[in-house]
């Protein structure tokens, strides 16, 4: 122990972190100063990520700390459910930098990358200070609270939680609520997907390789060296890397290209079908693999953008603010106001991460206290994810950036209309940079691929070519990034469709007993027949609706994640309260009033709005009145694709209307029972008793 | 948190053997590979074989631990498939 005491005296504590703060604030100030003043000339991204990363770091330290520390009085000596339960599997007592990155790994997907690259529209500002604000006041203090109450409630779920605190009706109206979010998110992601892949053979073949190259893993890690996760994970990255090499060979194949060159429509009915059989097909083969291989490519490739940020230090075409905050913009419609507070869901505030802070990470911390890092922590690094996704969009040249966002209604699907209409917004674009952007990246064409996939894919390649390999390596770098969202989408499907059955199964269970059995076929089928049916039936419409697609399906993804955000703080508040600590009940108050004020709002507007460019209801009449009168309205080609457009829409909106229903209600239970345990004098929290490790702090993990 | 809880433990090697030689120094530095090995397959939720014989031999002494095998088949599965495995958007 001699080295240790001697160093630990050797630093003077206190002044070196007083120094070393006071550091961090000056740099931040610095960068976001250099941000603010050069505002007429272009700002390097590389300021925008260091505001970024000071700004984490303060809060980490001082308000995640005092939320920590005063708010949920966190105690290192109370024994957390892995150490109660340590059963070697499930629960398992974890060294906390361990259980951060395997926190991070769960909840970081591709809702970071597409919501802030939609944003852009906007310009950078906005967006950058929503992420901040918002992560650091509301997604991951969410985060951090939920991870707090599943701890306190050994690991279990926010449905059971909701049940225990709020009451049974609560509990199934949370689950419901539950079930349609997964229904939109898989939507939303499938969507991404095809969107990406459409008429790209280069793109479908890497994509359509992992298939076999997960399922050769699976075998690999099942029966020939059992559990070497390492040596499958290597081949299957080397595999990956060939393919995609492999790729732009079968494009210019006069056999093989048209052989991988499919339509949007007939994307979605192979995604369709890939949901139904994966999800059937045993977790060994398929899933689990892929799920390491994206795993690996995640952490590998958001390190490479940090790095490559830094290395090439691009400038931010994007304006800071364009004209587009009116709600006039192409990319999506609706103002600054509430449309992008729902735009960027994760990287602000998620409320899908309620649902893995009360999975698996409460049953793996060994410490009460590690949750400070581990929950407000992790979240703050997905908020990065999204910052520099939203610096990946804004460095393409603005006209790249709306060609390749703006719907086919919009702005055509010829470079000679996209680059007219995009010039006349302010723009200045020609066709040829647009045709050559595409023949830089290797495809035929980069139009009217909304979706953020391919627009993080063109601005990492610009990125990456820069840094490592120049423009040879571009196209390479396109498809490298393509197939990396793919895959972490494919897997989301997969296990979105398994994680959907189940919910299906439980509330079928309560109608009729069999359909609940999890273990019987019958019911296993029926019920994931059911879940990629819901899912399907967006993915599928979003290619053949004239006006739909990603632009209609994500609001209505934002809206649903941040009311499950705003049902996971209103859970969080409701604990706070009968905890008798309403004095700091404003730490997860506020956050909760301002989703609730930003979902109802854009809710109601979604769906009522009578701009049948925002409304749901709107539009739906709009195409309706329109076709029963006969008349033809563009870009619908005919009187069923106006049928169509009707139908969708007004199934979207009774959507919006359902969600905002289930807030309400939800917020209504929240005030019902907060009211009581206000009148309480003592603490009411269903919390598992405490209990002291033997050996107090230094016990079982020394 | 404090930079010296990164730093000491990477000095941590010296405390334990306190010598200079290289076998010494081998043996160091393979345990921190080892455990940096075990932390990274925790980290993306791989099968851990060795971790579970410790764990079963503390916990449960004289009865018989899995095969590697059967370990590593029960663990996908119960990753995998349960409710509430899931991965996020």
């Amino acid at each position: 122990m001699s080295d240790r005491a001697l160093l630990r005296d050797a630093l003077p504590n206190r002044s070196i972190s007083m120094l070393l703060w006071a550091g961090v604030a000056a740099l931040g100030a610095f960068a976001f100063a250099g941000i603010a003043l050069n505002r007429n000339e272009p700002v390097s991204a590389a300021w925008l990520v260091t505001a970024a990363i000071c700004v984490y770091l303060i809060a980490h330290r001082f308000y995640g700390r005092f939320v920590a520390e005063k708010v949920l009085k966190l105690d290192p000596t109370r024994m957390t459910p892995a150490e109660r339960h340590n059963d070697g599997l499930d629960y398992v007592p974890t060294n906390k930098y361990v259980v951060f990155g395997h926190h991070f790994a769960a909840i970081a997907g591709a809702g970071p990358l597409v919501g802030p690259v939609l944003a852009a529209q906007m310009g950078y500002l906005p967006g950058t200070l929503w992420i901040l604000v918002g992560v650091v006041f509301a997604g991951a203090v969410q985060d951090l609270v939920i991870l707090f109450c599943s701890l306190r409630r050994d690991g279990r779920s926010l449905g059971e939680m909701v049940k225990m605190e709020m009451g049974p009706v609560a509990g199934s109206v949370a689950l419901v609520g539950t079930l349609a979010i997964m229904i939109i998110i898989l939507a939303a992601l499938g969507l991404v997907v095809v969107k990406a892949l459409g008429e790209s053979p280069w793109g479908t073949f890497t994509v359509a390789v992992t298939i076999p190259t997960a399922m050769l893993m699976g075998v690999y890690m099942r029966s020939i060296r059992p559990g070497k996760v390492g040596e499958a994970s290597a081949f299957g990255v080397v595999v990956l890397l060939l393919a995609i090499w492999y790729g732009q060979f079968v494009a210019k194949d006069a056999s093989l290209g048209p052989a991988f060159t499919y339509s949007a429509p007939a994307l979605a009915w192979a995604i369709i079908i890939y949901g139904a059989i994966a999800s059937m097909l045993p977790v060994w083969l398929l899933l689990a693999p892929r799920d390491y291989l994206s795993t690996f490519l995640k952490i590998g490739v958001i390190v490479a953008l940090a790095i490559g940020i830094y290395l090439v230090q691009p400038d931010l075409k994007m304006q800071a603010v364009t004209r587009f905050v009116d709600g006039s913009g192409p990319v999506f419609s609706g103002p600054l106001f509430p449309f992008l507070f729902i735009t960027i869901a994760c990287g602000a505030v998620s409320g899908f991460h309620a649902l893995i802070s009360s999975g698996t990470t409460p049953k793996m911390l060994e410490r009460e206290t590690d949750a400070r890092f581990v929950g407000y922590g992790g979240m703050l690094m997905e908020s990065f994810v999204a910052i520099m996704a939203l610096s990946a969009a804004c460095v393409l040249d603005p006209g790249i950036y709306f060609a390749m966002n703006s719907p086919a209604a919009v702005i055509g699907d010829t470079p000679q209309r996209a680059a007219e209409v995009i010039s006349n917004w302010g723009w200045v674009i020609t066709p040829e940079t647009i045709s050559q952007t595409a023949t830089d990246v290797g495809e035929h064409t980069i139009l009217n691929r909304a979706g953020g996939a391919p627009t993080l894919a063109v601005g990492m390649a610009q990125i990456m070519g820069q840094a490592f390999g120049g423009k040879a390596l571009e196209a390479f770098w396109y498809h490298f990034a393509i197939l990396f969202e793919a895959l972490f989408i494919l897997t989301a499907v997969d296990a979105g469709t398994r994680a959907g059955r189940f919910m299906i199964q439980d509330l079928l269970g309560n109608i009729y007993a069999p359909l609940g059995r999890t273990e019987s076929m019958f019911s296993n089928v029926v019920a994931t027949l059911l879940c990629v049916a819901g899912w399907g039936y967006f993915v599928y419409q979003g290619t053949v609706d004239p006006l739909g697609g990603v632009n209609t399906i994500w609001p209505l993804f934002g809206i649903s994640n941040q009311m499950l955000a705003g049902i996971a703080l209103l859970l969080a508040t409701t604990v706070l309260i009968k905890l008798k600590r309403e004095r700091y009940a404003w730490v997860t108050l506020a956050p909760t009033a301002w989703l609730l004020i930003c979902t109802l709002t854009a809710g109601w507007m979604k769906a009522f709005s009578s701009d049948p460019r925002i409304g749901f209801y709107a539009l739906a009449n709009k195409y309706s009145e329109a076709a029963s009168a006969g008349t033809l309205l563009a870009p619908a080609k005919s009187i069923a694709e106006m049928q169509r457009v009707a139908l969708n829409n007004y199934i979207c909106g009774t959507l919006t209307v359902m969600f905002v229903v289930l807030v309400v209600v939800m917020a209504l239970f929240t005030i019902r029972i907060s009211l009581k345990a206000l009148r309480n004098t003592m603490p009411s929290a269903v919390e598992t008793p405490p209990a002291v490790r033997e050996g107090g702090l230094a016990g079982a993990a020394a | 948190m404090p930079l010296r809880n990164i730093v000491l433990p990477l000095l941590s090697c010296r405390e334990v053997g306190g010598g200079s030689t290289i076998e010494q120094c081998l043996t160091c530095a393979r345990d921190v590979a080892a455990q940096v090995g075990q932390g990274w397959r925790a980290v993306i939720g791989a099968p851990d074989y060795k971790s579970y014989l410790a764990h079963h031999a503390a916990y449960h002494p004289g009865a018989t631990p899995l095969s590697e095998r059967e370990y590593v088949k029960m663990y996908i599965e119960r990753r995998y498939n349960r409710p509430g495995a899931g991965r996020c958007c």
